[in-house]
This record gives C-alpha cells, sequence and structure tokens, in this order.
C-alpha cells in the first residue's frame, strides 16, 4: 500500500463527551464515544464504517468535518493538521470536506427551496462570481439526475430520494474532494438506495471524489467500500479489504454481527458464519469494560481479556485485528510516528 | 398449508377521505392466516401494508378512512360487522399485536409491571358491561397477586434477566431490546390466536433483533400462535415466515411459500424488490426499480405496477386476476397463465 496516495490519516483519535452534575456542574463522568483509533483513507478510496448504534461511527465523522473538537489525538488531511483552527476555519478545509447527513428531512431547511437551499455554499465559497446563481444550480441539479423545474420546490414536495439527491447536491456545489456520507440509505426503501448508490459511485468515478461510508447495513457495505472498519464501543475491532473481511472475518465481533443478519439468498447463507449467540447488550460508553471492550459478550473470554486492551496486530496483508485471540505483527500505530520517517510501514 | 383459516381478509378496500381527493389505499386484499402458521406481508413504504394491519385490529380512526368493501374474517366472524364489545373480547385474547417502536408505544410514566397487569385485568373485564363489569373489577382487586404470578412468569418467559426488577422498573431504564421483549410479553400474556407483528425489531440493531426475532420465532411456536408478520425486510421474511405475501400500492402482487418465493420470484415487482436487498456476496448493487410509488388519489388503472414496470403491455390497463402459477404460489400479473 502507497502511503504517498493517502488523503486522510487519524491517529489515536479520542472523543470524550463530559456528563456535568451536582451544583456547580462539576464533571462527574464522561462519555467515551470514540476511544483511540487510528486510520488512514487513500484517495479516490471508499471506506466503510461499520458499527452499532452508539458504536461511536457519526461522532468519527463529526469530529474528522470540525464539529466536535477531539479530546485527543490528531488528523492530519492533505498534509495538513486539521485541529490547527487556521485550516479547520479556512474556506479551503470546509469546500474540501463535506457531509450528506442520515437524514434528508432533518438536513434540509423546509422553509427554503431548493434553489434558496444550493444558493448559499455557492455564495460563500465564492464559486459563482458573476451572480448567476440559476445556471450553476442547473448544472448541479443534472449532476445528480434532477431536471430543472425542482429548483422552485421545497423538500415536502420531494420524495425521500430526492431529498436526498438534493442533499448530496448541497454537498457537492463546493468542490470537495472528501465526503462524508453518514449512512446515506438508512432512511430509504431498498428500491431507491440502489438509484443512489448507484449515482454516488458514478460521481465518484466522474469527480475522483474520496467517501468515508458509515452504515449499519453489512450488505451495502460489502457492496460498495473497498476496505472497511469495523467499531464497537468507541473503537475499532477489525479492519480489512471489504472482500478479506466477509468471507474471513476474524474478531468475534464481526462474526457475531455477520451471523445475525437476516440474508435472503442461499450463497449467502452458505458464507455467513455459523450463528454466533447473542450474550447481552452493548455497554454503555459511560462505563466502559476494562480490558476488551467487548469481553463481556465475547463467547471466547480469557482471563486477560477482563485485564489488558488487546493491540490492533496485523494477522494478514491488510488484515488488522484486535483481539487476544490472535497473534501478528504489531505495526506500532499507536505509539510511533507512522506518519514521519517510518513511512515504509505497513499501516491501517 | 394445513387446518382452516383463522384469519381470512376478503376483497378487502380501504379509502381515505383527504384534501387531495379520495385515496384509494387498499385496492381488494386477499390474505389468509391458517392455524399455527407464520405468515409474512412485505412491501415497501406506503404500500398499504400498516392500513391493513390497522384494519384487522379495528384501529382504523373513521373516518377519514372508510371500508366501502371486503371482509375481514376471525375464526369465521366478520370482524368488521362485530359491535365494539364484541370485539373487544377478540383484542388481546384472539388476536394482539406487537408496536413497530416499542419507545413509543409504552407508557412512560406508569412501571412496566402495572401496565402489563393492566393488559391481564383488562382481557377478563373485556365486553362485559354495566353491575357486572363494576363486579368483575372489585373481584379483580382479590386477584391482584395472581395477575402479578403471571405477569412475572411471561417476564420471565420472554428470557428478561431479572424479571422483579423489571417489572418495578419505568421505560427510561430500560435497553431498546428489553423494552421490545416487554412489548413481546404483553402481546403474548393473554395467549392469543393470532399474533401480527408490526416490524418487530425494526428499531433494534442487527444483533439485538437477531436475538429478539429468535425468541419470538420459539415463543410462538411453543404456544402454537399464528404470526402475521408485517415487515420491508426481505431477510426477516426469509428467515421466520412459512408463506409470504407481497404487497405493492394497495394490491397483494405475488403469495407463495417462502423458500418458492425467494428461489423462484415471478412478479417484476418482487424481482426488482429482491435484486435491489444489498448481497453479502458481493456482485454490486443493481439500479433498484425505476419511479416511484404512484399517488393513491389518482391511481393507474388496471395494474398499479404498469408505469413502472418493464414488461408493460396493452392488456395491463385492466385489472390482473390472481393467477396460479404452482401450488400455493400465485402471482397478480399477465405474464403468467394457470397452471
Amino acid at each position: 500500500m502507497k502511503l504517498a496516495n493517502d488523503i486522510l490519516r487519524v491517529q489515536n483519535l479520542k472523543k470524550y463527551f463530559p456528563i456535568r452534575g451536582g451544583l456547580f456542574q462539576k464533571q462527574i463522568g464522561e462519555v467515551k464515544a470514540v476511544d483511540d483509533i487510528s486510520f488512514l483513507i487513500q484517495g479516490g478510496e471508499i471506506f466503510g464504517l461499520i458499527g452499532e448504534s452508539g458504536s461511536g461511527k457519526t461522532t468519527v465523522g463529526k469530529t474528522l468535518l470540525g464539529i466536535y473538537r477531539p479530546t485527543e489525538g490528531r488528523i492530519w488531511f492533505k498534509g495538513k493538521d486539521i485541529l490547527d483552527p487556521r485550516v479547520n476555519h479556512s474556506r479551503w478545509f470546509k469546500s474540501e470536506m463535506q457531509i450528506v447527513f442520515q437524514n434528508p428531512t432533518s438536513a434540509l431547511n423546509p422553509r427554503r427551496s431548493v434553489k434558496q437551499i444550493l444558493e448559499v455554499p455557492l455564495r460563500v465559497h465564492l464559486i459563482v462570481k458573476n451572480g448567476n446563481y440559476e445556471g450553476k444550480i442547473v448544472e448541479l441539479l443534472e449532476m445528480v439526475e434532477l431536471p430543472a423545474e425542482y429548483m422552485a420546490k421545497y423538500p415536502h414536495a420531494l420524495s425521500g430520494g430526492e431529498k436526498q439527491r438534493v442533499s448530496l447536491t448541497r454537498a457537492l456545489a463546493v468542490n470537495p474532494s472528501f465526503i462524508i456520507l453518514d449512512e446515506p440509505t438508512s432512511a430509504l426503501d431498498v428500491s431507491v438506495q440502489g438509484k443512489i448508490i448507484t449515482l454516488l459511485l458514478k460521481l465518484r468515478g466522474d469527480l475522483g471524489l474520496t467517501y468515508l461510508f458509515i452504515s449499519h447495513d453489512l450488505g451495502l457495505v460489502r457492496n460498495v467500500a473497498a476496505r472497511t472498519a469495523v467499531m464497537y464501543l468507541g473503537k475499532i475491532c477489525e479492519v480489512a479489504r471489504t472482500q478479506e473481511l466477509f468471507y474471513n472475518p476474524l474478531h468475534p465481533y464481526t462474526r457475531m454481527l455477520l451471523s445475525a443478519i437476516p440474508v435472503v439468498s442461499e450463497e449467502e447463507e452458505k458464507m455467513r458464519p455459523a450463528k454466533v449467540e447473542v450474550k447481552g447488550e452493548i455497554a454503555s460508553p459511560v462505563n466502559v469494560p476494562k480490558g476488551c471492550n467487548f469481553h463481556p459478550r465475547c463467547n471466547y473470554e480469557m482471563n486477560i481479556c477482563r485485564k489488558k486492551v488487546p493491540m490492533m496486530v496485523e494477522v494478514h496483508e491488510d488484515h488488522l485485528v484486535s483481539c487476544h485471540l490472535f497473534k501478528g505483527n504489531y505495526l506500532g500505530i499507536h505509539r510511533y510516528g507512522w506518519f514521519s520517517r517510518s513511512c515504509k510501514r505497513r499501516t491501517l | 398449508m394445513i387446518g382452516t383459516p383463522l384469519l381470512e381478509v376478503e376483497d378487502l378496500y380501504v379509502y381515505f377521505d383527504i384534501y387531495e381527493g379520495i385515496a384509494k389505499v387498499l385496492n381488494g386484499i386477499n390474505l389468509k392466516v391458517y392455524e399455527g402458521e407464520k405468515v409474512g406481508l412485505v412491501g415497501e413504504t406506503g404500500c398499504g401494508k400498516s392500513v391493513t394491519m390497522k384494519a384487522i385490529m379495528r384501529i382504523l380512526s373513521i373516518p377519514p378512512a372508510c371500508i366501502p368493501k371486503g371482509k375481514i374474517l376471525f375464526k369465521d366472524q366478520d370482524i368488521l360487522k362485530m359491535g365494539r364489545r364484541e370485539f373487544q373480547r377478540i383484542r388481546g385474547k384472539g388476536i394482539s399485536m406487537i408496536f413497530q417502536d416499542p419507545m413509543s408505544s409504552l407508557n412512560p410514566v406508569f412501571k412496566v409491571g402495572e401496565q402489563l397487569i393492566d393488559v391481564i385485568r383488562f382481557s377478563q373485564i373485556a365486553g362485559n358491561k354495566g353491575v357486572f363489569r363494576y363486579l368483575l373489577k372489585v373481584w379483580d382487586k382479590h386477584s391482584q397477586r395472581e395477575f402479578r404470578t403471571k405477569a412475572l412468569s411471561i417476564l420471565e418467559e420472554v428470557k428478561l434477566p431479572d424479571p422483579e426488577r423489571i417489572f418495578t422498573s419505568y421505560l427510561v431504564q430500560l435497553s431498546g431490546g428489553m423494552m421490545q421483549r416487554v412489548l413481546i410479553a404483553m402481546a403474548l400474556v393473554n395467549g392469543p390466536a393470532l399474533l401480527i407483528a408490526d416490524e418487530p425489531g425494526t428499531a433494534l440493531d442487527v444483533t439485538i433483533q437477531d436475538e429478539v426475532l429468535c425468541l419470538l420465532h420459539g415463543l410462538v411456536k411453543r404456544r402454537e400462535t399464528s404470526v402475521l408478520l408485517i415487515t420491508h425486510n426481505m431477510g426477516v421474511v426469509r428467515e421466520i415466515t412459512d408463506r409470504v405475501y407481497v404487497m405493492y400500492a394497495g394490491n397483494v402482487v405475488e403469495e407463495a411459500q417462502t423458500k418458492e418465493l425467494f428461489s423462484n420470484p415471478k412478479h417484476p415487482y418482487t424481482k426488482g424488490l429482491l435484486a435491489s436487498v444489498p448481497k453479502l456476496t458481493g456482485g454490486g448493487i443493481s439500479e433498484g426499480i425505476k419511479g416511484r410509488i404512484p399517488s393513491y388519489t389518482n391511481p393507474p388503472t388496471g395494474c398499479r405496477f404498469r408505469p413502472r414496470c418493464e414488461h408493460a403491455m396493452k392488456k395491463c390497463e385492466m385489472r390482473p386476476s390472481m393467477v396460479g402459477v404452482s401450488d400455493h404460489h400465485r402471482v397478480h400479473c399477465f405474464l403468467y397463465n394457470e397452471k
């Protein structure tokens, strides 16, 4: 894997939300939404991020965008440290990285027409200088396969799929190179989902975009992402090429997740791992279990799991697992500056 | 298909009087649930699944809804012609249901136990009136302890850890999976003959959904309850049911045994729907079905799938009938001939 081509590097990212209480609003605890994760996304890649609700997927997305300031850790985007306010507040960064939200109904202002919604980014980012917003908007709508008449419509007059297209257009208006897709189709029906995904893939080819694809639908990620990371309680427990991850899941949590998906054909049933008994529910991120955070639900629980947080080790090429069951090369990404001198080292 | 039909919906039409005109939502639905059978009703958002369910449970608000035609027979009695009190005897004991969102279908200001006991107590006095109802209510005070043991045993049956604690907790103290279990307990506590499950587990994560569905599967098997499972998730239907009805725009477009439907779908809509489910084995994402669900106030004549269908013919402007292509496999389409 070449490192020259990477667009986003995340190192030891943590985001804790304080819980305040008592007379003087003292901090009495914290929600560990994202707890020490590192990954790297290459230019032009679709990187999938899967996990159950409450695992911190969306917090990762929002932290990358700079909506949340991380508690700890560093993020580099195109070689620039985005935690630096000069980068974070710059027009360049805001136009380079965009997000498409999960629920298009709440992401679009119901009082504004499609034209008004799309005008704002064009004006703020000085993309249209001569005041001919309409021309540009028609061009943008054409890109997402919506007719020009839609300019005058209000969000309530659009169907779910069309709203999501408008939401996507708003993101595309500023010519980004990296888009965070936060469950872009979870509010849509399957027959509409296909069209949106095909559109996203086509746009990626045409405009050379990179996607971070956040989803809880494993079947969808399987078909879209090149590499996939599985998150559990704020930590990444397994990262691999998508094909590898689905045919050879290693982490007990990934197996549990895969075995629980309801499938629609016999071929899928064959490739799905044998039914794993689901134990308990996801722990609260306020009270993360000690050691490996998955151990209370794990069927292979050992003594060490209760004491020591497992390290991310490379078991096969490009297949990293954070579990005491597996032995592999420790790549040292948590401690060492893998991004600087030791660039030759293969990383996440 | 064994035994006698427990529930029979015959040629059911439901219209809604709305601002834009009359929305002709259900357009002649026929379905049957036999004793001990698990039946699925699948379709996308807005295809009329929930309206069907509400019509069966008699919780449609009339007006704006009206039922111009059709019969719903439960144990050979027409539910639609029954009086309110008469139906109350069936609701809960005969037919009960699990709602989609546990968070909004349980009351947050009462304890779980109180709500559960209410369900048990109401089923005892339902259908009675006047002095008799009053006497039953007074008598209830003495059987309070009996209700409690019954409630605790059902909580245990749905595998809730520490039923005593759950019994005295409020909704906010439970997780999503636990709430769903409480709902299942509530639906099954009076031992219904038919259970209608409206998207159970849709609000939950995959792992918890799997657990809840397994539990439900086991419980209904043991109690020999018939199930009508209403969902948009094709995978869930395949895992649980014996027979499936596929709905599109207020019509049942295909019915078949589950295995048959998934291996050999016939109707163009079913084919498109199955193809657009992303597969774990890969192979890319299909484009889905072109167009969108028609407006109900002005639906296309004849086959309602016609504007989106790639096989649409002249003939499709007339209404197709259900054609039996093989045993228990019937399609609402002109492409096939009676076998």
